[in-house]
């Protein structure tokens, strides 16, 4: 018997995943605030990539870079591209609402919607025409258990989503974003307001969600990161530090400011 | 501001250094009682029982700090180093009890009168590579790994030529195996010097160096 154990085994480097989503020169302001500058990494697909830094490093800017949510900002303007399947998502043309479809996104509160657990569910590929009443009840199934909420909430669809307990009501709102099946999701820390079990249930949802799904995810949650991400971006003041696969970003940073960070030697 | 997982880091470094000085006094004493065919095996074996104490606290002190702490980057690094440290100086302990024991078990015998035999020299160099180890654990100077995979290196030829000239040897059948014993246990102490100054390099530089 022969075993082979090569670089790749040993230590993840997702040199085979295609990249999904590049940013290009990308920057960004907040009237006079420069927020991202010069911008230039690719996120692989069916992968977690994690965005960390300080606060107010950029890292959810960069985050709402990949649906556009910054441009809901009167003041923000960007320069640069950022492509998704090789298309700039930034240029002319791009129906934004067609994006948001393919780019689902989850906030670090739980934000249901003031109806029914169904409904919640419903009520986005109604809006965005994506499915016939009758498609509707498989489109809510077919969500809730890829957000591992099926189980939980399949007698009592019709409560209110407020009746669910905090860590349900994220994974409801994930299952929401799955409801238009998109490609991408975008997590801006989702773990922030949930118990340590909630979380772990996150956690091991964001590990199933790869499969099908490229996952990009913010936390300040280094622990977090280091558990479910492949690869990991360091932000500081607006810029990448440091980006590369996790393991090594966390036993070995390349950069001084990076090991200040995760060291908490920072400031 | 020192940050708490500095402080306890410093324990378990002081820790390391105490069971690293033990452990060279030992093997030094262990020797000793060779030479001059003395039987100090209680000694030293109190030591070394005191160095594997010593080890077990360490796996503890830093498996609580990783628990309580989640280090990441230098300080993962360091105290990973440390668990595998505090092993390879258990077995210093462990080789200068076996060294003792070896008269405690086999009894006295009559020295081998073959200038071949370099026993004293390969002693030496050993104790050398075990300083050499503890002066990197207390300086986390990682340059100090070629110097001492050189003086390393020399056990290992020194451990291969006596095992040769041993196996011609005319003399005392027990002093034949008293040597052949002792030079492999010296041989193997070397060894684990080698791995503590690997284990401080990876934990200083990040890289994996291996010098064996």
């Amino acid at each position: 018997m022969s075993y082979q154990i090569n670089e790749e085994l040993l230590r993840f480097r997702p040199k085979m995943a295609q990249d999904k989503v590049i940013f290009n020169d990308f920057n960004l302001w907040y009237g006079e605030k420069h927020a991202l500058i010069d911008i230039n990494i690719a996120v692989k697909s069916n992968i977690v990539t994690a965005f960390m830094g300080p606060s107010g490093c950029g890292k959810s800017s960069l985050l709402r870079g990949i649906n556009r949510m910054n441009d809901i900002i009167p003041v923000a303007r960007s320069t640069g591209e950022v492509l998704i399947d090789g298309k700039n998502i930034m240029g002319s043309g791009i129906n934004v609402y067609d994006l948001r479809k393919r780019v689902g996104m989850v906030f670090q509160r739980p934000n249901p919607f003031p109806m029914s657990i169904y409904d919640n569910i419903a009520y986005a590929p109604l809006l965005h025409d994506v499915a016939e009443e009758e498609e509707l009840d498989k489109i809510v199934e077919n969500s809730l258990r890829g957000a591992a909420l099926w189980d939980e909430v399949k007698d009592r669809l019709d409560d209110s989503a407020f009746s669910l307990s905090g860590g349900q009501q994220q994974r409801l709102c994930i299952a929401r974003a799955l409801s238009i099946n998109p490609d991408i999701i975008l997590m801006d820390e989702p773990c922030s307001a949930l118990d340590p079990i909630a979380t772990i249930k996150i956690e091991a949802l964001m590990r199933e969600l790869k499969e099908k799904y490229t996952v990009v995810l913010v936390t300040h949650n280094l622990q977090q990161a280091a558990r479910v991400s492949e690869m990991t971006a360091f932000m500081y003041i607006g810029e990448i530090i440091e980006f590369g696969a996790t393991r090594d970003i966390f036993e070995n940073p390349r950069e001084e400011l990076t090991e200040k960070y995760i060291t908490g030697r920072f400031g | 501001m020192s940050r708490p997982l500095d402080i306890g880091i410093g324990q378990i470094k002081g820790l390391l250094l105490k069971m690293g000085k033990i452990s060279v006094d030992a093997t030094r004493q262990a020797l000793d009682g060779f030479y001059k065919h003395e039987d100090n095996y209680a000694e030293v074996k109190m030591w070394s029982n005191t160095v594997q104490m010593l080890a077990e606290e360490v796996e503890d002190r830093a498996t609580e700090l990783i628990a309580l702490n989640q280090p990441m980057a230098s300080d993962l690094r360091i105290l990973k180093a440390y668990i595998k440290i505090a092993y390879d100086l258990e077995r210093y302990g462990r080789y200068a009890m076996d060294i003792s024991e070896i008269r405690h078990r086999i009894g006295q015998w009559s020295d081998i009168d073959d200038d071949r035999l370099t026993l004293k020299e390969l002693g030496e160099a050993a104790l050398k590579v075990m300083e050499m180890s503890l002066k990197m654990i207390e300086t986390m100077d990682e340059t100090m790994i070629f110097e001492l995979s050189k003086i390393e290196a020399s056990t290992d030829d020194m451990y291969f030529e006596n095992l040769k000239n041993l196996s011609k040897c005319k003399g005392d059948p027990v002093a034949i195996v008293a040597n052949l014993l002792t030079i492999r246990y010296l041989e193997r102490l070397a060894d684990h010097g080698s791995y503590i100054a690997e284990s401080i390099s990876y934990a200083a530089t990040g890289k994996r160096i291996s010098i064996r």
